[in-house]
């Protein structure tokens, strides 16, 4: 699963500790989502579309063959 | 359905007790100490129940160390947790299973582990699973 979070938290100016912050989650667990070394749940990932007032499958995207 | 923040909650113990843990470890490593230092000649049946509750201590005061609340507990935080809890038990049943096969092979008979030394072992194991992973994640 590809994302572009980093682009949309560029588009707010939004550092990976604000999101942390405002999402409840480590500085760590939104480097690690941003790396694509971890999936986040789908709690976490509607409460991350949430913040960029867009759709999680805008910001989460499958690959091809997932 | 619940979701990992109050999983969290519900089985982890809380920050201080990892506090309460180091605080036991290094209360049980400084009483062997202070043993091995004093001339106090005691019994042997007082010198196992002190290793015995020394032991213990220090199984419990690890225990504490590794179930406790991180500062900020999270999903990928419980994720880090379930893959050490694997390894350790992983690792444990291969103790288990291979150290009296290796002090056979060094020594001259199979001794099998004790309940204290298999937890021990676990509990270290999830411990030194658990900070590389924190590290690396």
């Amino acid at each position: 699963v590809k994302n572009t979070l980093k682009v949309e938290r560029a588009k707010l100016n939004l550092t990976q500790q604000d999101l942390a912050d405002k999402v409840g989650v480590s500085r760590q667990t939104i480097n690690s989502i941003e790396a694509e070394r971890y999936i986040p749940s789908t709690l976490l990932a509607i409460k991350i579309s949430k913040i960029f007032k867009t759709t999680v499958n805008e910001i989460f995207i499958l690959e091809k063959g997932e | 359905m619940e979701n990992t923040h109050n999983i969290s909650q519900r089985i982890l113990l809380p920050r201080y007790f990892r506090v309460v843990g180091l605080g036991s470890v290094l209360i049980a490593f400084a009483v062997m100490l202070l043993y091995k230092l004093s001339s106090t000649e005691l019994l042997l049946e007082n010198t196992e129940v002190l290793k015995e509750l020394t032991m213990n201590l220090i199984i419990l005061g690890l225990f504490f160390i590794a179930w406790s609340k991180d500062k900020v507990e999270d999903e990928l935080t419980l994720l880090v947790r379930l893959r050490a809890v694997a390894w350790a038990f992983g690792f444990s049943v291969l103790n288990v299973i291979f150290n009296p096969i290796v002090s056979l092979l060094i020594g001259s008979k199979a001794e099998m582990i004790s309940g204290q030394q298999a937890m021990l072992t676990m509990i270290l194991a999830f411990l030194i699973m658990y900070y590389i992973q924190k590290k690396s994640r």
